[in-house]
């Protein structure tokens, strides 16, 4: 049973799009937002 | 380094369209004369088969028409090897449908695989943008091209190769801002950007990791204060950027923290200065907020905000009325002023249910008729007001998928298809 439920959440995964991740600087490593105009 | 300030909304350029919904982005035609019915045999003036499919938009200046298209990978036939993806940018004759000029250009990165979202609107997305001396494509990790009105490439610009967290591709088209070309390039590097038109030298990078997963064109808009700020859209939170540097001016948090693809819209509203933002999935919402002042605005930055969304397709605002027509094929009158609901209805559509999205287009308004353009039952023609009523429903056989915005042209509209673009309307 768990194991159709893992096939079932691989495959909603992969319907939405995929495992792909960004290919460059980590989300955590960039500011959140650019810097304000002073 | 010049920066001159453009009037929102400014005046028609001679009833060009020069980007996605048109001059001013409001998705509303200086046209007002457009044929509500018509078919393969009635009003079809021409069909232009393209290379490959796309979901940008059609636009169109002095008499030339210009769309993008993709082909080599993600298109029926082809091998599964990305490296052979192209991209294509064509310029059409407005009046016979003849092709003028086709450039090609190969990708230069490793591109989000075909699967998932990206197979419903694939590797050219973004509407291209033109003006009297160049015309601007956006073709995500190949960069930003620029061509004069004859084909000749005049720059590209890198905009970035990374992917979004979920290989969704990008979508966001070109904005023009007085001398300079800005892109949402969200995917490709988290950043939006900021070009010199006659050049294609970057002059600013305004970058935060907050952008990720928002698809949609920034527009530009003046606050009730007078001063113009370019604003942005991204997943739980708006940003209003200062456009001659890329600082940020001041941000506020919107209702809907998933991903955002509609397009930010702009406008005045009892007499305020008003910008709307829809989208996310799960997490959805509209929202409208008050432009201008560095400092929170009398009644707050938020002046209403509800649950009801549209997930794909950019609202249109007119007469303080939002209407959209939803990727499910659903349509909804909002009070602009309020967000109430004033109606709302379903589209007549034989496609219903599953994972079917219907509708990827936005509403155009051209006289006093709503036009919706649905991705395989062709185009609703819709009445205007409290209560739209359908008028007309004209599809085009055989035509593929309509995922790209209509383009209103003199006495008709480009209609643009995954396999073929059409004028329909009177001849010219």
């Amino acid at each position: 049973m768990k194991l159709i439920g893992l096939i079932f959440l691989m495959a909603l995964a992969a319907g939405c799009g995929g495992p792909a991740g960004p290919k460059g600087k980590a989300e955590k490593d960039r500011p959140p937002r650019p810097a304000m105009d002073n | 380094m010049p920066y001159v300030a453009i009037v929102l909304f400014s005046v028609w350029a001679d009833g060009n369209w020069p980007g996605f919904r048109g001059a001013g982005r409001s998705g509303i035609a200086p046209e007002t004369k457009v044929p509500e019915t018509w078919s393969e045999n009635s009003h079809l003036v021409w069909r232009l088969d393209l290379p490959g499919p796309g979901s940008s938009s059609p636009v169109h200046w002095g008499g030339k028409a210009f769309v993008t298209c993709y082909s080599g990978y993600g298109v029926e036939g082809t091998t599964g090897n990305a490296t052979e993806l192209k991209r294509h940018l064509l310029a059409v004759d407005l009046k016979t449908g003849k092709k003028l000029w086709q450039e090609d250009v190969s990708t230069k990165a490793e591109e989000d695989p075909y699967r998932g979202y990206i197979t419903e609107h694939g590797y050219a997305s973004s509407t291209p943008a033109v003006d009297a001396d160049r015309v601007y494509a956006y073709l995500g990790k190949a960069g930003l091209f620029a061509y004069d009105h004859e084909g000749k490439r005049l720059w590209q610009s890198d905009c970035g190769v990374e992917s979004d967290p979920r290989g969704w591709g990008s979508a966001a088209s070109p904005l023009l801002v007085g001398d300079w070309v800005v892109v949402n390039a969200s995917s490709e590097s988290r950043a939006i950007l900021a070009f010199e038109k006659s050049t294609g030298k970057q002059v600013w990078k305004a970058e935060g990791g907050n952008l990720a997963l928002a698809f949609g064109t920034p527009a530009l808009a003046k606050g009730t204060d007078g001063v113009e700020n370019l604003v942005v859209a991204a997943p739980g939170e708006i940003w209003a950027l200062n456009p001659k540097n890329g600082k940020l001016v001041w941000f506020a948090p919107l209702r809907a923290r998933g991903n955002i693809s509609p397009s930010v819209i702009t406008g005045t509203v009892a007499g305020e200065s008003i910008a709307l933002v829809t989208g996310g999935f799960e997490s959805k919402g509209t929202s409208a907020l008050r432009l201008g002042a560095k400092t929170e605005p009398k009644g707050g930055r938020v002046a209403w905000e509800v649950g009801a969304s549209c997930y794909v397709p950019t609202p249109l605002l007119h007469a303080e009325k939002l209407y959209w027509v939803d990727e499910m094929g659903a349509m909804k009158v909002l009070d602009a002023t309020n967000g109430k609901t004033i109606h709302e209805f379903k589209l007549p559509l034989a496609e219903r249910g599953g994972r079917s999205r219907p509708v990827y287009a936005s509403l155009v308004l051209v006289g006093d008729k709503l036009y919706c353009q649905t991705r395989r039952e062709g185009v609703f023609v819709l009445s205007l007001g409290d209560k739209p009523e359908v008028l007309h429903q004209n599809k085009l056989a055989n035509g593929g998928d309509f995922s790209a915005t209509p383009a209103p042209v003199e006495g008709g509209l480009l209609l643009r298809s995954s396999k073929s673009l059409y004028r329909v309307g009177m001849a010219p």
